[in-house]
């Protein structure tokens, strides 16, 4: 790049491409710095290309209304057809079905109205995560472990109250955050797993208040319940990982970020 | 718990009020899945508006979460509100679902399914609009047009029509000067998928040696695209 007689076709095309995506390449500025007469002629091919991409842009691309379609088997075979041809050219088109066939899956429709359920719960901690205000999702801490007595004398379990030969892993655990406090209690299963239980203490009432569980290991599977009328919850049957859970409060979503049940 | 059949003499008694009361109690076993079922066929089937609007009531928070799904980030979907999309959504449902598909439906998740492919279709229209307005923003276009549903006049759609005709001529003309099929994907992956070399040898990894190919043979692509005359005419239209 020294030799003050090289032309735009001396410099790798890659480079000129990056410069373009706006990648930083220094010697590519020094040249068009150093070479005013290059860089018009860079610019202008620049634009006509520009202006040629903005004409074609996805001019052969189906509607979405058509991919949705498609999606749910409802072209017409000489549709299907075109539309299959031109997902074989197009990768936004592919994406954008792909992206239909994971978020609105058509199997298994007749079944797993709570999968939905926890799908949508999972979509909106995703939508609060995203956002700005990350108050929005705060972290309970956990607090003094209390006694066995005062930990389970209001939780429903099998035995009520914690025997010596229970594990103290699973001890009852006070977590708070502001005026908010979860108290839960993780006991052996008869079946499978671990069984969770819990109360939502609130100044005011803790009925109804949505709880998701998230495994750390994630071919477990997620898990959904519901606060009943004084508070109290349960998780049943818990495969043994580490989780996090997240209770949706009016204003806020409350998590609790590790919860062992190895 | 009243399945969607067994139930329908009872429900067919119950005020809309009293339909919609049962419906937002969501259950774990869901029991109330009936009294949905029941609000959505009375708005599909015999078009009660009231019903229609006890479903929009009812599942707005829940669209909004599944547009949400498709891209949290408010600027990838554009200039359309929240409350506008969600309406798109609603609006694309009520004129494509059904009594025929209402029959076909199994279930109240079968009929949420459908809605929800309306929620994923219509935040995949916003972000397709977005990225054509950022096309015409590297353009330096100054008109950039509104691709809002109001805008779908018989003018408008004449004017997407004359788009497309002009892009089908535009296409073959640029066509016309690959020598081959590598040369045509780089194009058409270039020009009317927008996608970068990297991105391309990511679709066609056994096709080019590395994305430092595609950029020269795009090169090479664009310097007999400068020498057409017809291209330089069109763009010149």
């Amino acid at each position: 790049m020294q030799n003050s007689e090289m032309g735009l076709s001396d410099i790798p095309a890659w480079e000129l491409d990056a410069y373009a995506d706006g990648a930083n390449v220094p010697h590519i500025a020094q040249y068009f710095a150093s070479h005013p007469d290059s860089y018009n002629q860079w610019l202008t091919e620049t634009r006509l290309f520009t202006s040629l991409k903005k004409s074609l842009f996805r001019f052969e691309c189906s509607s979405l209304e058509t991919l949705q379609h498609y999606h749910w088997q409802a072209l017409s075979s000489h549709e299907r057809e075109r539309v299959e041809k031109h997902l074989q050219l197009c990768p936004l088109c592919t994406e954008e079905l792909a992206t239909l066939r994971r978020l609105a899956p058509i199997d298994n429709l007749a079944t797993h109205p709570h999968a939905t359920w926890i799908a949508q719960l999972k979509a909106r901690l995703a939508r609060l995560k995203a956002q700005l205000d990350d108050t929005l999702v705060v972290v309970a801490s956990l607090v003094t472990l209390p006694t066995s007595e005062l930990a389970t004398a209001n939780l429903r379990s099998d035995t009520g109250y914690l025997k010596e030969s229970d594990d103290l892993r699973f001890s009852p655990k006070i977590y708070e955050y502001e005026e908010t406090t979860v108290l839960i209690t993780v006991q052996h299963s008869e079946t499978s797993g671990k069984n969770i239980y819990g109360q939502l203490l609130l100044p005011f009432d803790a009925e109804s208040y949505d709880l998701l569980l998230l495994p750390r290991n994630p071919t477990q599977q997620d898990l959904a319940t519901r606060t009943d009328s004084v508070g109290k919850f349960e998780f049943l049957s818990v495969a043994e990982d580490d989780y996090e859970m997240y209770i949706f409060l009016h204003d806020k979503t409350l998590v609790i970020s590790r919860l062992s049940l190895v | 718990m009243a399945t969607i059949g067994q139930a329908a003499s009872t429900l067919e008694v119950l005020t809309p009020l009293q339909l919609h009361n049962a419906c937002k109690e969501r259950k774990p076993d869901n029991s109330h899945e009936p009294f949905c079922f029941e609000i959505f066929r009375r708005a599909i089937v015999e078009k009660s508006e009231y019903c229609w609007s006890l479903v929009y009531q009812q599942y707005e928070r829940l669209v909004y979460d599944w547009i949400s799904e498709v891209s949290y980030d408010a600027y990838d979907l554009g200039n359309e509100t929240q409350h506008a999309l969600v309406t798109t959504v609603f609006a694309t449902f009520w004129r494509a679902f059904d009594g025929e598909k209402l029959a076909k439906a199994v279930s109240l998740a079968h009929i949420l399914a459908y809605l929800k492919s309306c929620a994923v279709t219509t935040a995949l229209q916003a972000r397709r609009t977005q990225r054509k307005q950022k096309l015409d923003i590297e353009f330096d276009d100054a008109k950039i047009k509104e691709f809002s549903s109001e805008s779908r006049n018989p003018a408008y759609v004449s004017q997407i029509v004359e788009e497309t005709e002009f892009a089908q001529r535009l296409w073959k003309t640029v066509e016309s000067v690959c020598r081959d099929d590598r040369e045509r994907k780089i194009v058409w992956l270039s020009f009317v998928s927008d996608c970068t070399p990297e991105k391309i040898q990511t679709i066609h990894p056994g096709l080019f040696v590395d994305s430092k190919e595609i950029s020269e043979i795009r090169r090479s692509l664009k310097n007999r695209l400068l020498r057409n005359h017809e291209l330089r005419t069109l763009l010149e239209e």
